[in-house]
């Protein structure tokens, strides 16, 4: 997507590794069976016929709707949710493909998680797929945030046009929400399932800093959460 | 968006850069949210649109200040095109019609 040729070497631990792979397949198992599976005609039509948001709150977040008005994002939903869902079923693949694959470790690995957890693993991404990895790490971030609440029960719901009329007062909304989430899971104790969630979550934030910061060396990125 | 990543570089030619002709009169626009991390959504403006890191950045913080931003503006197509992509990458992006 870039006229630099962007690379991205990375090593996962086997226990980060055994973590990606599975949330990658989380995000392929919501997003369902491509099209063509369920209906060969669809090639041929191109419609869906889905014209509703998705009533899952991850999905809504990741399929949201286009338009304020519900006709209209109707009929957009109708002609392109596909299309997103089959995008966005290619970069969480990508991402558990270079996961398993790497080192033609591939078909060891798929029989049992026994073999990923062992095995730690150095990628390197092409340039080609650096931003279907970022634009995958970041549907697994949205989705996990979804389940974490951040950002309250309304992502994904269309916005609303009185939303922050100050421009100061809302940075600094911004980030005391931002604080107030940090510290509401540091907070949590260590057996609490949702800590290590959150600490998931931040961790693929890191890396998708990480990772443009290599595609990028002029990005400068601070990341400070 | 919880991470401040890019260091502003005023460079007045890319400032002016914004499209306002009247016969364009579809605009998409980025909803914040708290998720996506400013870094990422700034070059998701630079590589989907081109924009300068300049013009990218301050999008960007507009999105994160006041909310929302218009990113792009354009027949109704060109829109939907733009809003698709965003979508693809996990922005939060709206089509309305520029009076709205």
């Amino acid at each position: 997507m870039s006229e630099q040729d962007p690379q991205i070497c990375h090593t996962f631990s086997s226990q980060e590794r055994y973590i990606l792979i599975n949330l990658a397949e989380q995000i392929l198992e919501l997003l369902g069976s491509p099209p063509e599976a369920r209906d060969p005609l669809h090639d041929v039509v191109g419609i869906s016929g889905s014209e509703l948001p998705p009533e899952d709150p991850v999905l809504k977040r990741l399929l949201p709707s286009a338009y304020k008005e519900i006709q209209d994002a109707a009929e957009f939903r109708r002609y392109t949710e596909d299309a997103l869902r089959e995008k966005k079923r290619a970069h969480a693949y990508l991402i558990r493909e270079t996961l398993i694959d790497d080192e033609g470790l591939g078909d060891e690995i798929v029989q049992g998680d026994k073999d990923i957890e062992s095995t730690s693993i150095r990628i390197s991404i092409k340039s080609e797929d650096a931003w279907s990895w970022l634009g995958g790490l970041n549907d697994i971030r949205l989705a996990l945030a979804v389940r974490l609440e951040i950002g309250g029960t309304t992502m994904g719901d269309l916005p609303s046009d009185t939303h922050r009329n100050d421009s100061v007062t809302g940075a600094d909304k911004a980030s005391e929400a931002q604080r107030a989430i940090h510290q509401k899971f540091e907070l949590m104790t260590d057996s609490d399932p949702m800590k290590a969630v959150y600490a998931v979550y931040n961790w693929l934030g890191w890396l998708q800093e990480e990772f443009i910061k290599q595609m990028d060396p002029e990005a400068d990125a601070d990341f400070e959460t | 968006m919880p991470v401040v990543a890019e260091t502003l570089t005023p460079d007045l030619d890319e400032a002016s850069e914004t499209d306002l002709r009247p016969d364009r009169p579809w605009i998409c626009v980025v909803w914040d949210d708290p998720v996506n991390l400013m870094s990422y959504v700034t070059h998701v403006f630079m590589v989907l649109f081109g924009y300068s890191r300049f013009k990218a950045t301050e999008l960007m913080l507009k999105v994160h200040t006041e909310g929302k931003a218009v990113v792009s503006s354009g027949t109704r197509e060109e829109m939907e095109r733009d809003v698709s992509r965003l979508h693809e990458y996990g922005l939060w992006a709206t089509i309305q019609r520029d009076d709205e």
